[in-house]
């Protein structure tokens, strides 16, 4: 019942831009609203243990790193509610400090992801014919090694280092985001409007920067944000197979992974980082779920 | 130079498809005079709005001439038709695909403005006027300046379009279906403003449409499409009371007259239009046609002046 | 028995984010066994809520019916079960919507979507039902050897004739069109048209014809109801409207559309746009737009009067008559 809004707004000439409807769909679905509200969680704690770290480095010296033997493998109690690992140390410190490793990796590796395969994707979309085929063959290739795989390739190429773990999780993720850019961009270059603009004298840069990709955009970010999802599962995986994030730095896959030796000892150092991961993808996939489901116009009413 | 501001020459428009050589538009020659209309009535498929477009060069013509005021701008190069722009505009079928969703009315407006560098962006008190100096012409209230296209009935959405192609200050207008997406109560207020602004502002129209009636009263010539193929063109008197070609005479046969009192006297027309691919010699029409003769098929009948302004392509005619 | 089609005092609302949507307000409306009755109104008047409140395919999330009965074969619709619904679907009453595009399913060949349309409501042997699907082909002008063949190899006029024949396969006493030719050229249109009067003449069939064309409600209707906003404005016979209409509504509608028949220079539209439909105003709805506006057009609702016989207005122009 779009007539309805419209009337709304001959009366009350209310401005309501189509991001702000979004919003307004957004906040209705509460799964999606849990998500979101798990990540900002998220990324307040990193950000803390960001500034804790600058004021204060002896926090990350004695409590993160430090070893403790004597609390070697100690199950949860009150003074360490997530226990403590094989060195002793508290899981709850080390999962709260690997927090910012997983998210942060996580974001850039796919922001890196976006901009390759977004401008790669948004090029082959808005020019077709060869360009198209030329670049989506490339992406194809790429899109035929399992992306662990690739991951390990890269790093292994590469060696490990931060920079070089960022490029080894987005490379992989690039030809996905591609195809959705490229699929997007097509679906909105033969809109009408695109025409409008092209019969006023527009160049093909303006109207790919001010025109498709702003419309191109809601798949794009629905996408990414599910990838993030991914991204932090591929970094726990590199972590686990020992060529990710190195030791002593907490990042959950690492803590994983030096878990699995006591796994028949001490469940809790491989479940409870284990959790954490499950749910912060799970609250970046039901964060991207509503996000689609918000954008899409056909879920209006 | 006389006062002919549009003349088309032997137009043609090939698309290139994986199944073969599609023929939208096929060596159609017209001219229009300034101030004047020209109705271009054709069936989904008959290539009137790639005429149209082709005409703009949004799609490169493949062969034929395009006069502008006197000039060819069948090969001009990019900076020049950019110019060019600021004189011929469009307006489009569907106001719901036809506006950017994410631009509210005064950034769909203003738009234009900018890319033509009227103004720079920086000139926001200037370019406001001029918004609202378009809306008022184009009768949309000013307290609607900031809203979104999805905000709006198709009626207000089609008078954005329409002042967004006016706010260069155009003088040839390329009206794609204006009014086909709308209701008849706003159809008819959409057509009354499109005539007021042609009055105030002298402009010329291709107005491109399915519907006969529609560009009755309008058009001062009607130029009728089928297949690509120019089959008559003649002042809407000679096109309603003398229609000369069998396909216009069945398009007119088939609209449904509003009174049960003319009871429909139907020119039996059977079959669809057929693909446009690959499409060899002879008459587009022939296979639909009542009266068609072995050469129809097999030879292109040559355009015909039956009477001063009354052209036809048929072999009944030659 | 008799198939009348009688819709008393329906009332429907659609519930939306932005409130109550009265999409049909106490609508009455009588299709006698084999007439053909136009519904004339534009987008968002509720002809396809009334439409779809006959058919009961009204989304149940959102749609309530708040009053009214539709009586076929003395039987309410609106509180008959499911299954006893989907028997007269299709059999009794069936349906043709717009967009011919989308209406057929593209992986099942033209004939095997006739033949289910048969088979879900007799029980036919296998040949019996090709024998049908052959002769409902025909009838509506397909060669019945094009059966096997799917929707994508016909064209836009050849597959609203396909759609037709499911419709009319199991010979329905009404038969519903929405809009059927809207999305087609007027040459097909003529032409599905013609076949829709020629088939409904043979079976016998009544038709609602839904849609927005004067013109063709002139051509193909015997009856016509005027909807605006949710109710019927006009009420009457094609004749005696087109020789007589009342309601301003309708005057206006009829003169903002250009006729090829008749020479103007200038369309008189009609001003201003339909009213909210979340809005249930006091008094006449279409009063805003009325060029012949009084006093009491926005202080109560006119009632359906007759101004001649089977001639109904809404208008409170015609009161004193």
């Amino acid at each position: 019942m779009s007539k309805a809004i419209e009337n709304k707004a001959n009366g009350q000439n209310k401005a309501r831009s189509a991001w702000s409807e979004i919003i307004r769909r957004f906040k209705k679905s509460k799964p999606a609203l849990f998500g979101l509200m798990f990540i900002l969680f998220l990324v307040l704690v990193s950000l803390v243990t960001i500034v804790l770290d600058i004021s204060n480095p002896e926090i990350y010296n004695n409590y993160v790193i430090k070893q403790n033997l004597r609390n070697k493998l100690d199950p949860p109690s009150w003074q360490h509610p997530f226990g403590c690992d094989e060195f002793g140390r508290d899981i709850l410190f080390r999962v709260i400090w690997g927090t910012r490793y997983s998210l942060f990796i996580g974001l850039i590796s796919i922001m890196i992801a976006l901009f390759l395969g977004g401008t790669f994707g948004a090029i082959a979309g808005y020019y077709g014919k060869h360009v198209d085929n030329i670049i989506m063959r490339i992406m194809d290739v790429f899109l035929a090694i399992p992306s662990m795989v690739m991951a390990v390739a890269v790093v292994a190429a590469l060696g490990t280092s931060t920079s070089n773990l960022l490029l080894a999780i987005a490379i992989p993720q690039a030809p996905r985001l591609a195809r959705i850019v490229r699929a997007s961009v097509m679906t909105v270059k033969d809109k009408e409007y695109i025409e409008a603009t092209r019969a006023l004298g527009a160049s093909n840069a303006t109207i790919i920067v001010k025109y498709v990709l702003p419309n191109a955009m809601a798949p794009i970010i629905v996408q990414a944000s599910l990838s993030v999802g991914t991204a932090i599962l591929n970094i726990a995986g590199l972590s686990f197979l020992g060529i990710g994030v190195q030791p002593p730095t907490p990042e959950w896959g690492s803590i994983l992974s030096s878990a699995r030796t006591y796994m028949r000892d001490a469940w809790h150092i491989s479940v409870i980082p284990g959790l954490v991961i499950m749910i912060t993808v799970l609250s970046l996939n039901l964060a991207g779920d509503g996000l689609r489901d918000a954008m899409d116009p056909k879920l209006k009413n | 130079m006389s006062n002919t501001i549009l003349k088309v020459k032997n137009l043609t428009k090939n698309f290139y498809t994986a199944s073969g050589v599609l023929s939208a538009v096929s060596n159609i020659s017209f001219e229009i005079k300034t101030g004047e209309t020209l109705g271009v009535v054709g069936e989904s498929g008959c290539g009137k709005s790639t005429l149209g477009r082709a005409i703009l060069r949004l799609h490169e013509p493949t062969s034929g001439e395009i006069y502008f005021d006197g000039t060819n701008i069948t090969k001009l190069p990019p900076a020049e038709m950019k110019q060019l722009r600021n004189k011929m505009q469009i307006i489009f079928q569907d106001p719901y695909e036809s506006l950017n969703p994410r631009m509210s009315v005064s950034q769909a407006i203003a738009a234009p403005l900018l890319i033509q560098k009227r103004y720079k962006s920086s000139q926001k008190h200037e370019i406001n006027q001029k918004v609202l100096e378009m809306m008022d012409l184009v009768g949309l209230a000013r307290r609607l300046v900031n809203s979104y296209p999805h905000e709006l009935d198709g009626g207000r959405r089609q008078r954005i379009g329409i002042a967004r192609a006016l706010v260069l200050n155009p003088k040839f207008i390329v009206c794609d279906e204006p009014v086909s997406a709308l209701d008849v109560s706003i159809q008819a207020q959409i057509l009354n403003l499109m005539q007021d602004l042609q009055e105030q502002f002298g402009l010329t129209y291709m107005f491109i449409t399915h519907d006969l009636s529609v560009v009755k009263h309008l058009s001062n010539k009607i130029l009728v499409m089928y297949l690509g193929q120019m089959v008559e063109l003649g002042t809407p008197s000679q096109i309603f009371e003398n229609p000369l070609h069998p396909y216009t005479q069945a398009l007119l046969s088939a609209i449904p007259v509003p009174d049960p009192n003319i009871p429909m006297k139907r020119v039996a027309l059977t079959g669809e239009i057929t693909s446009p691919i690959n499409i060899g010699e002879g008459c587009r029409f022939a296979k639909r046609c009542l009266y068609a003769k072995e050469e129809c098929s097999n030879v292109s009948p040559e355009i015909k002046k039956i009477e001063p302004g009354h052209l036809v392509m048929c072999h009944l005619f030659s | 028995m008799n198939s009348d089609l009688i819709i008393k005092n329906l009332s429907v609302n659609y519930q939306t984010d932005d409130g109550l949507v009265y999409a049909l307000d106490q609508v009455d409306l009588l299709i006698k066994e084999g007439s053909s009755h136009g519904l004339v109104g534009e987008t968002g008047a509720g002809k396809t809520t009334l439409a779809k409140s006959v058919m009961r395919l009204l989304p149940e999330r959102t749609a309530r019916v708040i009053s009214g009965e539709v009586y076929y074969q003395g039987k309410d619709l609106l509180k008959e079960d499911m299954a006893a619904i989907r028997n007269i679907r299709g059999e009794q009453i069936a349906m043709v919507f717009q967009d011919p595009m989308t209406s057929l399913n593209p992986v099942l060949t033209v004939g095997e979507q006739i033949a289910e349309a048969i088979e879900v409501h007799g029980e036919l042997s296998k040949s019996e039902v090709q024998q049908k699907v052959g002769e409902i082909l025909e009838m509506v002008g397909i060669p019945a050897d094009r059966a096997e063949e799917y929707p994508h190899q016909f064209s836009g006029g050849m597959k609203q004739r396909v759609v037709i024949a499911i419709a009319l396969v199991c010979n329905p006493k009404v038969l519903i069109a929405d809009e059927p030719t809207t999305a087609l050229d007027v040459t097909i249109q003529a032409q599905v048209l013609e076949t829709i009067k020629e088939l409904r003449q043979k079976l016998n069939t009544s038709m609602l014809l839904i849609t927005h064309d004067l013109g063709v409600v002139a051509q193909n209707c015997e009856h016509v109801s005027v909807m605006y906003a949710g109710e019927i404005v006009e009420s009457a016979s094609v004749k005696e409207i087109f020789s007589g209409m009342k309601h301003p509504y309708t005057k206006g509608l009829f003169n903002s559309i250009p006729k090829i028949n008749v020479n103007v220079t200038r369309l008189i539209p009609i001003s201003g746009l339909m009213p909210d439909p979340t809005q249930k105003p006091q008094g006449c709805k279409f009063a805003d737009r009325c060029p012949q506006m009084m006093a009491i057009c926005l202080k109560s609702k006119p009632e359906l009067k007759e101004v001649s016989p089977e001639h109904h207005v809404r208008c409170y122009l015609y009161d004193s008559i």
